[in-house]
Formats: structure tokens, C-alpha cells, sequence
């Protein structure tokens, strides 16, 4: 009896002490699963989109903003093959990043907007070709990308180690798209350079007498090839650091054009050194074709015009001993020059020679204007086959640059005064919708 | 100052200028000045971006200058490189300047043993890799926009990319979280234009000191985060991660050589107005 | 031929020109596809082109070298060095996996053989054990002679050298129970993942030769650098790293000295245009360097906070970031706008002295 009485009072503290004990416990642990990380977004705000005016390679994952994302939250993006997985974590980003202001070039510059949702680029699973081939007698199998395949997706919110999934799984094909809507500022600039120049080349065929400013450097070519006939030396011409596809060296070599039927009437020599095989073969046929059109092609000599060196200073020694060695009593520095601008020049100065120098590389031009007698700068060096030539379509076209930079003044003017006004009295938005139209995106 | 002195001054033999400037190099390096180095908010553009990425972020490093850049760019490179690793950070590297391919071998071989040294060595494919020299230019950079592994296929080893552990979740030029920009010409343009107007990729730029008066335009902006310029950028660099590199022990050469010519410019100068009034004496007689 | 040497390059330049525009506004295929393409046809035919170059470059020095001209001992050197780094460069690089007997040392060959010998015959799986049975006959020989001998003969060397190549070339040397705790890396567990079947020699080579040094860290040595092809530690790689880029460095160089003359030539105060210029560079000079910005240290906030602008640093960074940036602006826009104009004026064929001829 007495041991029945201790039993049953030992049960009794046992059955108040666990709860005691455990029950805080379970409570804390209650309150630390039952906590939100944030309060996710409802399934049907998660949407999929095909990102706009691109080459059908992305889509857009948008949700909207929620009230509590910092900087320690984080949103999680997985990708997967079907509605049930098997899932891969795509992306990882903070939970205070990634909106839709930071994508102006698919929704613009509304941020009033753009900032209440977020947005994510995100790639697509593809369909894979296997190519087969051989190795050294073994068969191997690379996979190519072939088409998107339809992928789905789905959001989660982590923290530390705790994750919660929106309760949503959406699915998309990107596709490409015909115009890129983000370049239609760049079109309109491009179609109306088109049409000044054909505008302005129609006017001077018309009339040819067009008034062109002089521009000493090319107005001195006649006077270097005369000096070099005269001392009995060769003229050194090179077309710069860059191959033919390159604007500065089609320029240049219109101009060698010019200057190799100067040299062939005044019965002089020419030194074309080159840096690219390409350059060198068509500044080999422009020498012939002008040396002809001079009615001298026994004058030409193709030994004259070579391939120095492939590497940039390689190139420049050669030159540089070129002109220690020949003593040319003019040179012509005329395309694309990096670095080695400066040790050309003042090479050839040293030797007592007049330079003509043009180039396009603005990180150049203040070596040139030191150590040259004339410097084309910029734009100069791509005028110039127009000036020489005198042909009224091409002067025709550089009055339609001369247009052109005229409307980009005064759009420069508009602009600040745009943007002067805005900020001053914050309603004109007519006036942002222009300046945002006009934005690179 | 007489006339003939002036005129002598004017008409100075150059390679007496080139001694003196030899001098001026190569004293400093001999007899060092240690000379402070203040920080610009340019180099601490990009310092301040890396420093704050997480550790596993996967860098993008182009090594795009020449052999002849490697004296001014080599010290930032190594600076960077090692930021980056003691950080955690990944790096991927790539070039598309054929001679680049070299320099970059060489900078991340020296890194490597560095590390090795310390007891504390990097291993190639999971705490960086190469992918070498990609040709195309511009094409290449929009490529790795829309397809990073496609476009790279093998590293410079020959090792296929996409089983590499480095490159996990790395689909696009975009996936990035930096692009460390090592050139020596005009190639950080096309970064910007193919690279972080068409993926949003953040980009700083390391450059020479002639390129970098050119690249304030992108940095005000927005396209770059920053400009670590030349020896002297190079120097605040290694100033921000506490260590004297090459680059902080060429700033007193620097220091002395840019004085030197500030000298040369004063007395050309005094000399060319002392000619000049003594012609206008002779011209008023 | 008029219609192939001008009519048919104006056609090609205008379509390509014109396609190329469109495909910068119009992603969808195949123009999207077009602008990532082109460049490697680019690199295709740039590639041949290369022929075009040292052809001329050969031909140019060889006429210098029959002519006797001066200065004709440098292409002889031109000749020699163009020689002996295209062979380098082009020959492909040598299996560097392979074992050598210089690749263990002299004093470890009689303790290795022992270690091999003694535990490739007993009843513990382990390296030892699985190269073993692997090693054919007349390796064991030799390895039995050298442990027992304590002396390692050029002949043994040799054999067992050989023997031991010949598990390198065994795809399926490595097994987890024979090489328990040994390091590999992610390049040999990517390997060791593949299908034997689909491996090359050089990386059958190349996965055993690393499992072979994590098994006997201390008597294999490390993997050597290949002579030929174009990877570091090649005679490739040593002529670019110790000729080329050593001497273009030398000549990037040059610029200190001609910089310092060229300023000291045309920094002059002729105008005020001259002037303005000359002040600006000398403040941008002393502003970029610790010296200079000491000059102007004492320019506090103490003073004025307006004067502090006049700091030459701040006064440097100022200069860098605006007068600067708005001439360069200014001169990009102009190039931009007549680089639009001349590509328009070659895709039309207006331009076309680049041809040969204005007709």
C-alpha cells in the first residue's frame, strides 16, 4: 500500500515536471518555425515572360516587392524539368536587389513603377544535339546547344539556413524576337544620317561648289612630297596599328592613294612599311593603280611596300630603323596608332623629316600635335579622301556629318535645358519620356 | 640669363635629357625615398566592389594587354589576383588579345606558386582557371553574353568546361559578379558595350596610365566602377591590401622623373623668354 | 574580270554591310546568329592571310641577303629565329607524362625498388601491390635487381622505366581500395569520372602519371614542362617571355626618354592657347605624384574650404573629369558621327579608292 501511494505520487511529478520542462521548449521552437522569413508573394503574383527584343535566349521571372527585404534575405531561383522537378538552384541574390528599375532597357525608366517589383533574367534548359567525333582513334561526344526547351521555375525565400517555397511553379519558352526596341533611338539616328547624306550628296551633285574649311595637314602633302623630291629622299607612308576592316585604315590608305600619284608624277620614292598582310597586299594594288593612273607603272616597285612585323613594337623598331636608316624626308603617320605613336614621331624628328600625322585614337592625338608639324585629328582623318578627292559625293557626305553634328548641338542644348527644367520644376514629364527615349540602354 | 645661354639651353643635345632621365629612373630605385601613397576615389571604386563581394563569387579577370604593358599592368594584376583569393573569391580568366594568352599564364603561374610558398596553394579548376585566348573580338564578348561555356568550350588546357566544378551556374557573361579588366588599348569599350550595357556585368578597369584620362568618360557614366591607372593606380591598389609591391617601389621613380621634367619645362621656358627679349631688344634698336 | 575585280567586291561589301546593320536590330534567326558568326570567318581567313606575311617578310630579307645590302647579318637572324619558333610553336607538344629515369632520383632508386618489390609481392592491397601486378615480368626483374643490388644500373633503370610507362598507359590502373587516402585533383577526378573508352593516351597518361606522384609523392617527380608546342616552361613560351616580351618592354620603355625630350620641346608659352596648356600639364604632373601632392598638403579645411579645391590633387581630378572628358566626348562624338558616314559611303560604293580605283 505504502509503495502503491509513493508509485502513484511519483507519476504525478513526473506528469507535472515533463510538461514544465518541455513545454517551453516546444514554445520556443514554435516560435522559431512559426516566424515568416517575409510574407511571400501569392502564387498567381509569380510571373514568366519572355524577355523582350532579344535573341530568344532569356526569360524574365517578376514578382512583386515586399515590405522586410534586406540585405541578409535572400531570394532563391530554381530551375527545373518538369512541374515535380528535379530542381537546381539557378540563382542566388539578395532580397533588396534585382528590380525592375535596374532593367531599363526592357521596361524604362519609370521608377515610380519599375521599383515595386523585382525582376530576374533567367536561362532556359536547351534541347542538346550530341555531335560525334574522333580523337586519335577514340570516339568522343560533345552536346551542342540546340532550342529551348520548356523549363519551369520556382522562387523561394531563404535565410541563413531556413528556406520557405512560394507556393507556385511557372513555365516558359523564350522565343527570339524581331526588333530590338531598346535600339530604336540608334535607329532613328541612323536613318536620318542616311537620308541627310543622300539628301546632301543629291545637293552637291547639283551643285559642286561647296565650301570645305582647309585643313593645313592635307593641304601640306604637295608641300612634303616637293621637299622630298627636292633632297632626293623617300617618303615613309604607314597605315597604323590596325588591319583593313578597320574605318581609320580604309582612310588611310585612300589617302596613300592620293599621295602615291603625287610621288609617281614627281618621279619620287615611296616606303610603305606594314603591320597586317591584308593592309599590305591592297596598299600594294592602290601604289600600282595610282603609279598607273600617273602614267608611270614602270616607276612602281612593289619591294617597297611589305610586311614589317605582326607585333606591335616589332613593328616600330623596323620602322624606326627604316627611317634611321633611309632618312626619309617626310613621313606620314596616318590610321590607328596605340603606344607606339610617340617613338615614331619623335623618331622620325630626329631625322629632320616633315610629319604629317592623322589619326582617330584620342589617347594619341597629343603625342601627334607634340612632336609633328601638322596632326589631323578625329574626324579630320576620315574628311580627308573627300577633301583630296574633291568629288562631290563625297563632300556631298561630309556636309551630312557636318548636319549631324549640328542636330546632336542643339539636341546637347535641348537636353540640358530639358533636364534643367525637370529637375527645377519635376512636371514636365513629356520632357523625361525624351530624355529617357533617347537613353543607351 | 645671356643670349648664348639661352640659346644653348634651347638647343640642348637630347641625349643628354635622355642621361638625366635614366638618372632619375634608376637613383630611386637604388636608393629608395619611400614615398606615401594617397588613395583616389577611382581605385577605390573598384577595391570597395570586390571587398564587398562574398566569399565563392566568381570574378571574370580578361587579360587583354600586350608583353610591352607588363611592367605597368603586371603589378595591378598580381595586386587583384591576390585580393581575390584571400577573399575566396573565384576567378575565371580569359583573353582576346592573342599576346595576352602569355601574360596571363605567366601572372597566374606566379600567383599560384605564391600561394604555394604559404602553405595555403590555389588549385586550378576549382579556385581558378584559364580559359585562354577566344578569338573574335566584339563577337566573342557578345557570345559569352548569351552563352559563357558555348563559347569557351575548353580551357587553355584542354580541359571541357562544362565539367568544370569553377564554372558551376555560370551560363552567361551576366552570371559574373565582377569583370576585372587588365588592358592596355581600347579593348575595355567593347567590354562596356557588349559586355555591361547587354548583361548589366559591373566592370573596373585596369589600365595604363595613357589610357586612363580617356576612361573617365565611361566611369562618370556609370559603365565602370572604377580606374586603377598606371604605376600610380597600381600603387594605391597595393596601398589598400597593405603590401609594397612593384608598383608602390616605381612611384618614387615616377615621383622624381615627373619633377625632373617639370624642371626641364620651367628652364626651356625662362630660356625661350629670355630669347625672346633679347630679339625684341635687337628688333627695337 | 572588270566584274570580278569591281563590281562583284561592291556587291559583296553592300550586302554584307547592310545585313550586318539588320542584324543589329533584329535579333530573331539567322540574323541574331550572323553578328556572332562573322568574326570567326574573320579569323579563317585572317588566319591565311598570315601566309601572305612572311612570305613578303621572306622574300624581302632574302633579296636583302643576295644583294648584300646593309645591315643583312639582321636578316639572317630574322631568318634563324623565324626558323626555330615556328618549329617550336607548330610541333606538337610532347607526351610530358610519361616517366623518365631522370625522374627519380639517384639515391632514391635502390629504397624505391625495395618499398615496390616488397610490397607488390605480399598479400596488402595498396599502390605497391596494384602496380605490381600490372608491372610486366622483365620490370619486376629489374626492380628485384636493384632493391637486392642496392646499385641501379643504367640497363635496369631502363627496364623498369619502361615497365612502369606501361601501367601509365593502362586506363584502368587506378582503384579506390589500392589507393586509399591518396590526393587527387579535380583535373584527375574529372578524368578518372570518364569513360575509359573515351579517353586519349596523353590523358590515360596524364591521370596515372598524378595517381603514380600522389602514391610516391616523395620518389616520382613532378610533371616537367614540354619543350615543344606552345604551354609554359616550352622553348615557345621562353622565347616570348624572355626575348619578345623582355624587348618589347625595352622599347615601351623608350617613351620615358622621348616623352621628356617631346615636353621639353614643345611645352613653350608661345600663346596663350600655349599657355593654358602648359600650366594645366604642369599641375596634372605634380598633382599625380606623393611629392606633389604634399606641395599643397597645407591647403586644409582650416584655412578655407574653398581653397582646398585648389589642392593639386583635387586640382588634377578635376581637370581628369571634366575640361578633359568634355574635349574627348566632343572629339568622339565627331569620329562617331564620320565613322557613320564613311561606312555609309563604303557600303554604297561611293568609296572606293580602298579598291585600287576611284572608277
Amino acid at each position: 500500500m505504502k509503495m502503491k501511494k509513493r508509485t502513484n505520487r511519483l507519476n504525478s511529478l513526473l506528469v507535472c515536471l515533463v510538461p514544465a520542462i518541455l513545454l517551453p521548449l516546444l514554445a520556443a521552437a514554435q516560435d522559431d518555425a512559426g516566424q515568416e522569413i517575409l510574407p511571400l508573394p501569392r502564387p498567381e503574383q509569380l510571373e514568366i515572360m519572355d524577355a523582350p527584343h532579344d535573341d530568344g535566349e532569356t526569360l524574365l521571372l517578376k514578382w512583386p516587392r515586399i515590405s522586410g527585404e534586406t540585405e541578409d534575405i535572400e531570394y532563391v531561383v530554381y530551375r527545373g524539368e518538369s512541374r515535380e522537378g528535379p530542381w537546381e538552384e539557378l540563382t542566388t541574390f539578395a532580397s533588396n536587389t534585382s528590380y525592375g528599375t535596374d532593367f531599363p532597357k526592357y521596361f524604362g525608366f519609370d521608377d515610380d513603377t519599375n521599383e515595386k517589383f523585382h525582376i530576374r533574367e533567367v536561362t532556359p534548359l536547351w534541347e542538346e544535339q550530341i555531335k560525334i567525333f574522333t580523337l586519335q582513334g577514340k570516339t568522343r561526344t560533345i552536346k551542342k546547344r540546340a532550342d529551348p526547351r520548356k523549363t519551369f521555375y520556382k522562387l523561394a525565400v531563404r535565410k541563413g539556413t531556413r528556406e520557405m517555397n512560394v507556393d507556385a511553379v511557372v513555365s516558359g519558352i523564350p522565343h527570339d524576337n524581331w526588333f530590338r526596341k531598346d535600339r530604336a533611338n540608334g535607329l532613328i539616328i541612323l536613318v536620318s544620317m542616311f537620308f541627310f547624306v543622300t539628301f546632301f550628296i543629291a545637293k552637291a551633285i547639283r551643285n559642286p561648289n561647296i565650301f570645305l574649311r582647309k585643313i593645313p595637314g592635307i593641304d601640306a602633302v604637295d608641300e612634303a612630297v616637293g621637299r622630298a623630291t627636292e633632297m632626293g629622299k623617300p617618303i615613309l607612308y604607314t597605315t597604323g596599328y590596325y588591319d583593313i576592316q578597320e574605318l581609320s585604315c580604309i582612310c588611310s590608305v585612300n589617302i596613300l592613294a592620293h599621295v602615291a600619284k603625287k610621288v609617281a608624277q614627281y618621279d619620287s620614292r615611296l616606303i610603305v612599311p606594314c603591320k597586317w598582310p591584308v593592309a599590305m597586299t591592297v596598299c600594294q594594288e592602290v601604289v600600282r593603280e595610282a603609279y598607273i593612273n600617273a602614267g608611270r607603272p614602270d616607276a612602281f616597285n612593289i619591294n617597297d611596300i611589305f610586311f614589317v612585323a605582326g607585333e606591335q613594337f616589332s613593328y616600330t623598331i623596323g620602322v624606326d630603323s627604316i627611317m634611321v636608316r633611309e632618312r626619309p624626308a617626310a613621313n606620314f603617320f596616318l590610321g590607328t596608332f596605340a603606344a607606339e605613336a610617340l617613338i615614331l614621331a619623335e623618331t622620325g624628328a630626329s631625322t629632320g623629316a616633315i610629319q604629317i600625322a592623322g589619326t582617330d585614337s584620342n589617347y594619341q592625338i597629343p603625342f601627334f600635335v607634340v612632336a609633328c608639324d601638322y596632326c589631323l585629328i578625329g574626324e579630320e582623318l576620315y574628311a580627308a579622301s573627300a577633301y583630296l578627292a574633291r568629288n562631290p559625293k563625297l563632300i556631298g557626305s561630309l556636309k551630312a556629318q557636318d548636319a549631324g553634328k549640328m542636330i546632336l548641338f542643339f539636341g546637347i542644348i535641348l537636353g540640358a535645358i530639358c533636364v534643367s527644367l525637370y529637375a527645377f520644376f519635376g512636371q514636365f514629364d513629356f520632357l523625361e519620356s525624351i530624355l529617357h527615349f533617347f537613353t543607351v540602354r | 640669363m645671356k643670349l648664348k645661354t639661352a640659346e644653348k639651353l634651347l638647343s640642348i643635345d637630347r641625349r643628354i635629357i635622355f642621361l638625366l632621365v635614366a638618372a632619375a629612373i634608376i637613383l630611386p630605385i637604388i636608393f629608395p625615398l619611400n614615398l606615401p601613397v594617397n588613395v583616389t576615389d577611382e581605385v577605390r571604386g573598384v577595391y570597395n566592389e570586390i571587398q564587398q563581394l562574398p566569399p565563392g563569387s566568381k570574378i571574370l579577370v580578361a587579360f587583354d594587354y600586350e608583353p610591352s604593358s607588363i611592367p605597368e599592368i603586371e603589378p595591378m594584376a598580381k595586386a587583384v589576383l591576390q585580393q581575390c583569393f584571400d577573399k575566396g573569391l573565384k576567378i575565371v580568366g580569359i583573353s582576346w588579345l592573342e599576346l595576352g594568352r602569355g601574360n596571363a599564364e605567366k601572372v597566374l603561374n606566379i600567383v599560384e606558386s605564391e600561394y604555394k610558398e604559404k602553405g595555403d596553394p590555389i588549385e586550378y579548376g576549382e579556385d581558378y582557371a584559364y580559359m585562354g585566348f577566344k578569338p573574335g573580338k566584339q563577337a566573342m564578348i557578345l557570345n559569352l553574353g548569351s552563352d559563357f561555356k558555348g563559347t569557351c568550350k575548353t580551357d587553355y588546357r584542354g580541359n571541357e568546361v562544362y565539367s568544370m566544378p569553377l564554372l558551376e551556374g555560370i551560363e552567361t557573361l551576366g552570371d559574373f559578379d565582377y569583370l576585372v579588366c587588365l588592358h592596355d588599348d581600347s579593348m575595355i569599350n567593347h567590354w562596356i558595350l557588349y559586355g555591361h550595357e547587354e548583361t548589366g556585368i559591373k566592370i573596373g578597369s585596369f589600365c595604363t596610365a595613357v589610357m586612363a584620362p580617356g576612361i573617365y568618360a565611361n566611369l562618370n557614366a556609370g559603365q565602370i566602377t572604377g580606374i586603377v591607372g598606371g604605376l600610380k593606380g597600381g600603387s594605391e591598389y597595393e596601398k589598400l591590401l597593405e603590401y609594397k609591391g612593384a608598383a608602390t617601389k616605381g612611384m618614387d621613380s615616377q615621383t622624381v622623373i615627373h619633377l625632373l621634367i617639370v624642371v626641364f619645362i620651367l628652364i626651356g621656358n625662362i630660356a625661350y623668354l629670355v630669347k625672346e627679349h633679347h630679339l625684341k631688344k635687337e628688333r627695337l634698336r | 574580270m572588270n566584274f570580278l575585280k569591281r563590281k562583284l567586291p561592291l556587291i559583296i561589301v553592300f550586302f554584307t554591310g547592310v545585313i550586318m546593320m539588320i542584324a543589329y536590330y533584329v535579333p530573331h534567326s539567322p540574323f541574331g546568329d550572323m553578328w556572332k558568326g562573322a568574326s570567326s570567318w574573320y579569323m579563317v581567313i585572317a588566319g591565311f592571310t598570315l601566309v601572305l606575311g612572311v612570305v613578303s617578310l621572306i622574300r624581302n630579307h632574302y633579296r636583302k641577303i643576295r644583294l648584300g645590302k646593309q645591315g643583312f647579318g639582321y636578316s639572317i637572324v630574322m631568318f634563324i629565329t623565324l626558323i626555330i619558333t615556328a618549329i617550336f610553336g607548330v610541333l606538337p607538344p610532347e607526351n610530358i607524362y610519361t616517366l623518365r629515369p631522370v625522374d627519380i632520383e639517384e639515391e632514391n632508386w635502390s629504397a624505391f625498388c625495395s618499398t615496390l618489390a616488397r610490397k607488390g609481392q605480399g598479400e596488402v592491397p595498396g599502390p605497391c601491390r596494384r602496380i605490381w601486378t600490372l608491372l610486366p615480368k622483365e620490370a619486376r626483374g629489374a626492380a628485384q635487381e636493384i632493391a637486392e643490388s642496392k646499385n641501379a644500373t643504367e640497363p635496369a633503370k631502363e627496364s623498369l622505366i619502361a615497365g612502369l610507362n606501361q601501367v601509365l598507359g593502362n586506363p584502368n590502373l587506378y582503384r579506390k581500395e589500392s589507393f586509399p587516402g591518396i590526393y587527387l585533383s579535380s583535373r584527375v577526378k574529372e578524368l578518372l569520372g570518364k569513360d575509359s573508352k573515351t579517353l586519349i593516351d596523353r590523358e590515360i597518361n596524364e591521370m596515372n602519371r598524378n595517381v603514380l606522384m600522389g602514391a610516391f609523392p616523395d620518389d616520382i617527380a613532378e610533371i616537367r614542362n614540354p619543350m615543344r608546342g606552345n604551354k609554359a616552361g616550352s622553348v615557345f613560351m621562353w622565347v616570348f617571355d624572355y626575348i619578345n616580351s623582355a624587348a618589347a618592354a625595352t622599347v615601351f620603355s623608350l617613351l620615358a626618354f622621348y616623352i621628356a625630350s617631346a615636353a621639353y620641346r614643345a611645352f613653350r608659352v608661345r600663346t596663350l592657347d600655349a599657355t593654358v596648356m602648359l600650366i594645366t600639364a604642369l599641375i596634372v604632373m605634380i598633382g599625380r605624384v606623393p611629392y606633389g601632392e604634399m606641395f599643397s598638403n597645407f591647403l586644409t579645411e582650416k584655412i578655407s574650404s574653398h581653397l582646398v579645391f585648389l589642392r593639386l590633387d583635387k586640382l588634377t581630378t578635376f581637370f581628369l573629369n571634366y575640361p578633359t572628358v568634355a574635349a574627348k566626348r566632343a572629339i568622339i562624338l565627331g569620329m562617331g558621327l564620320a565613322m557613320v558616314s564613311t561606312s555609309m559611303r563604303v557600303i554604297l560604293g561611293i568609296e572606293r579608292t580602298y579598291m585600287g580605283s576611284d572608277e
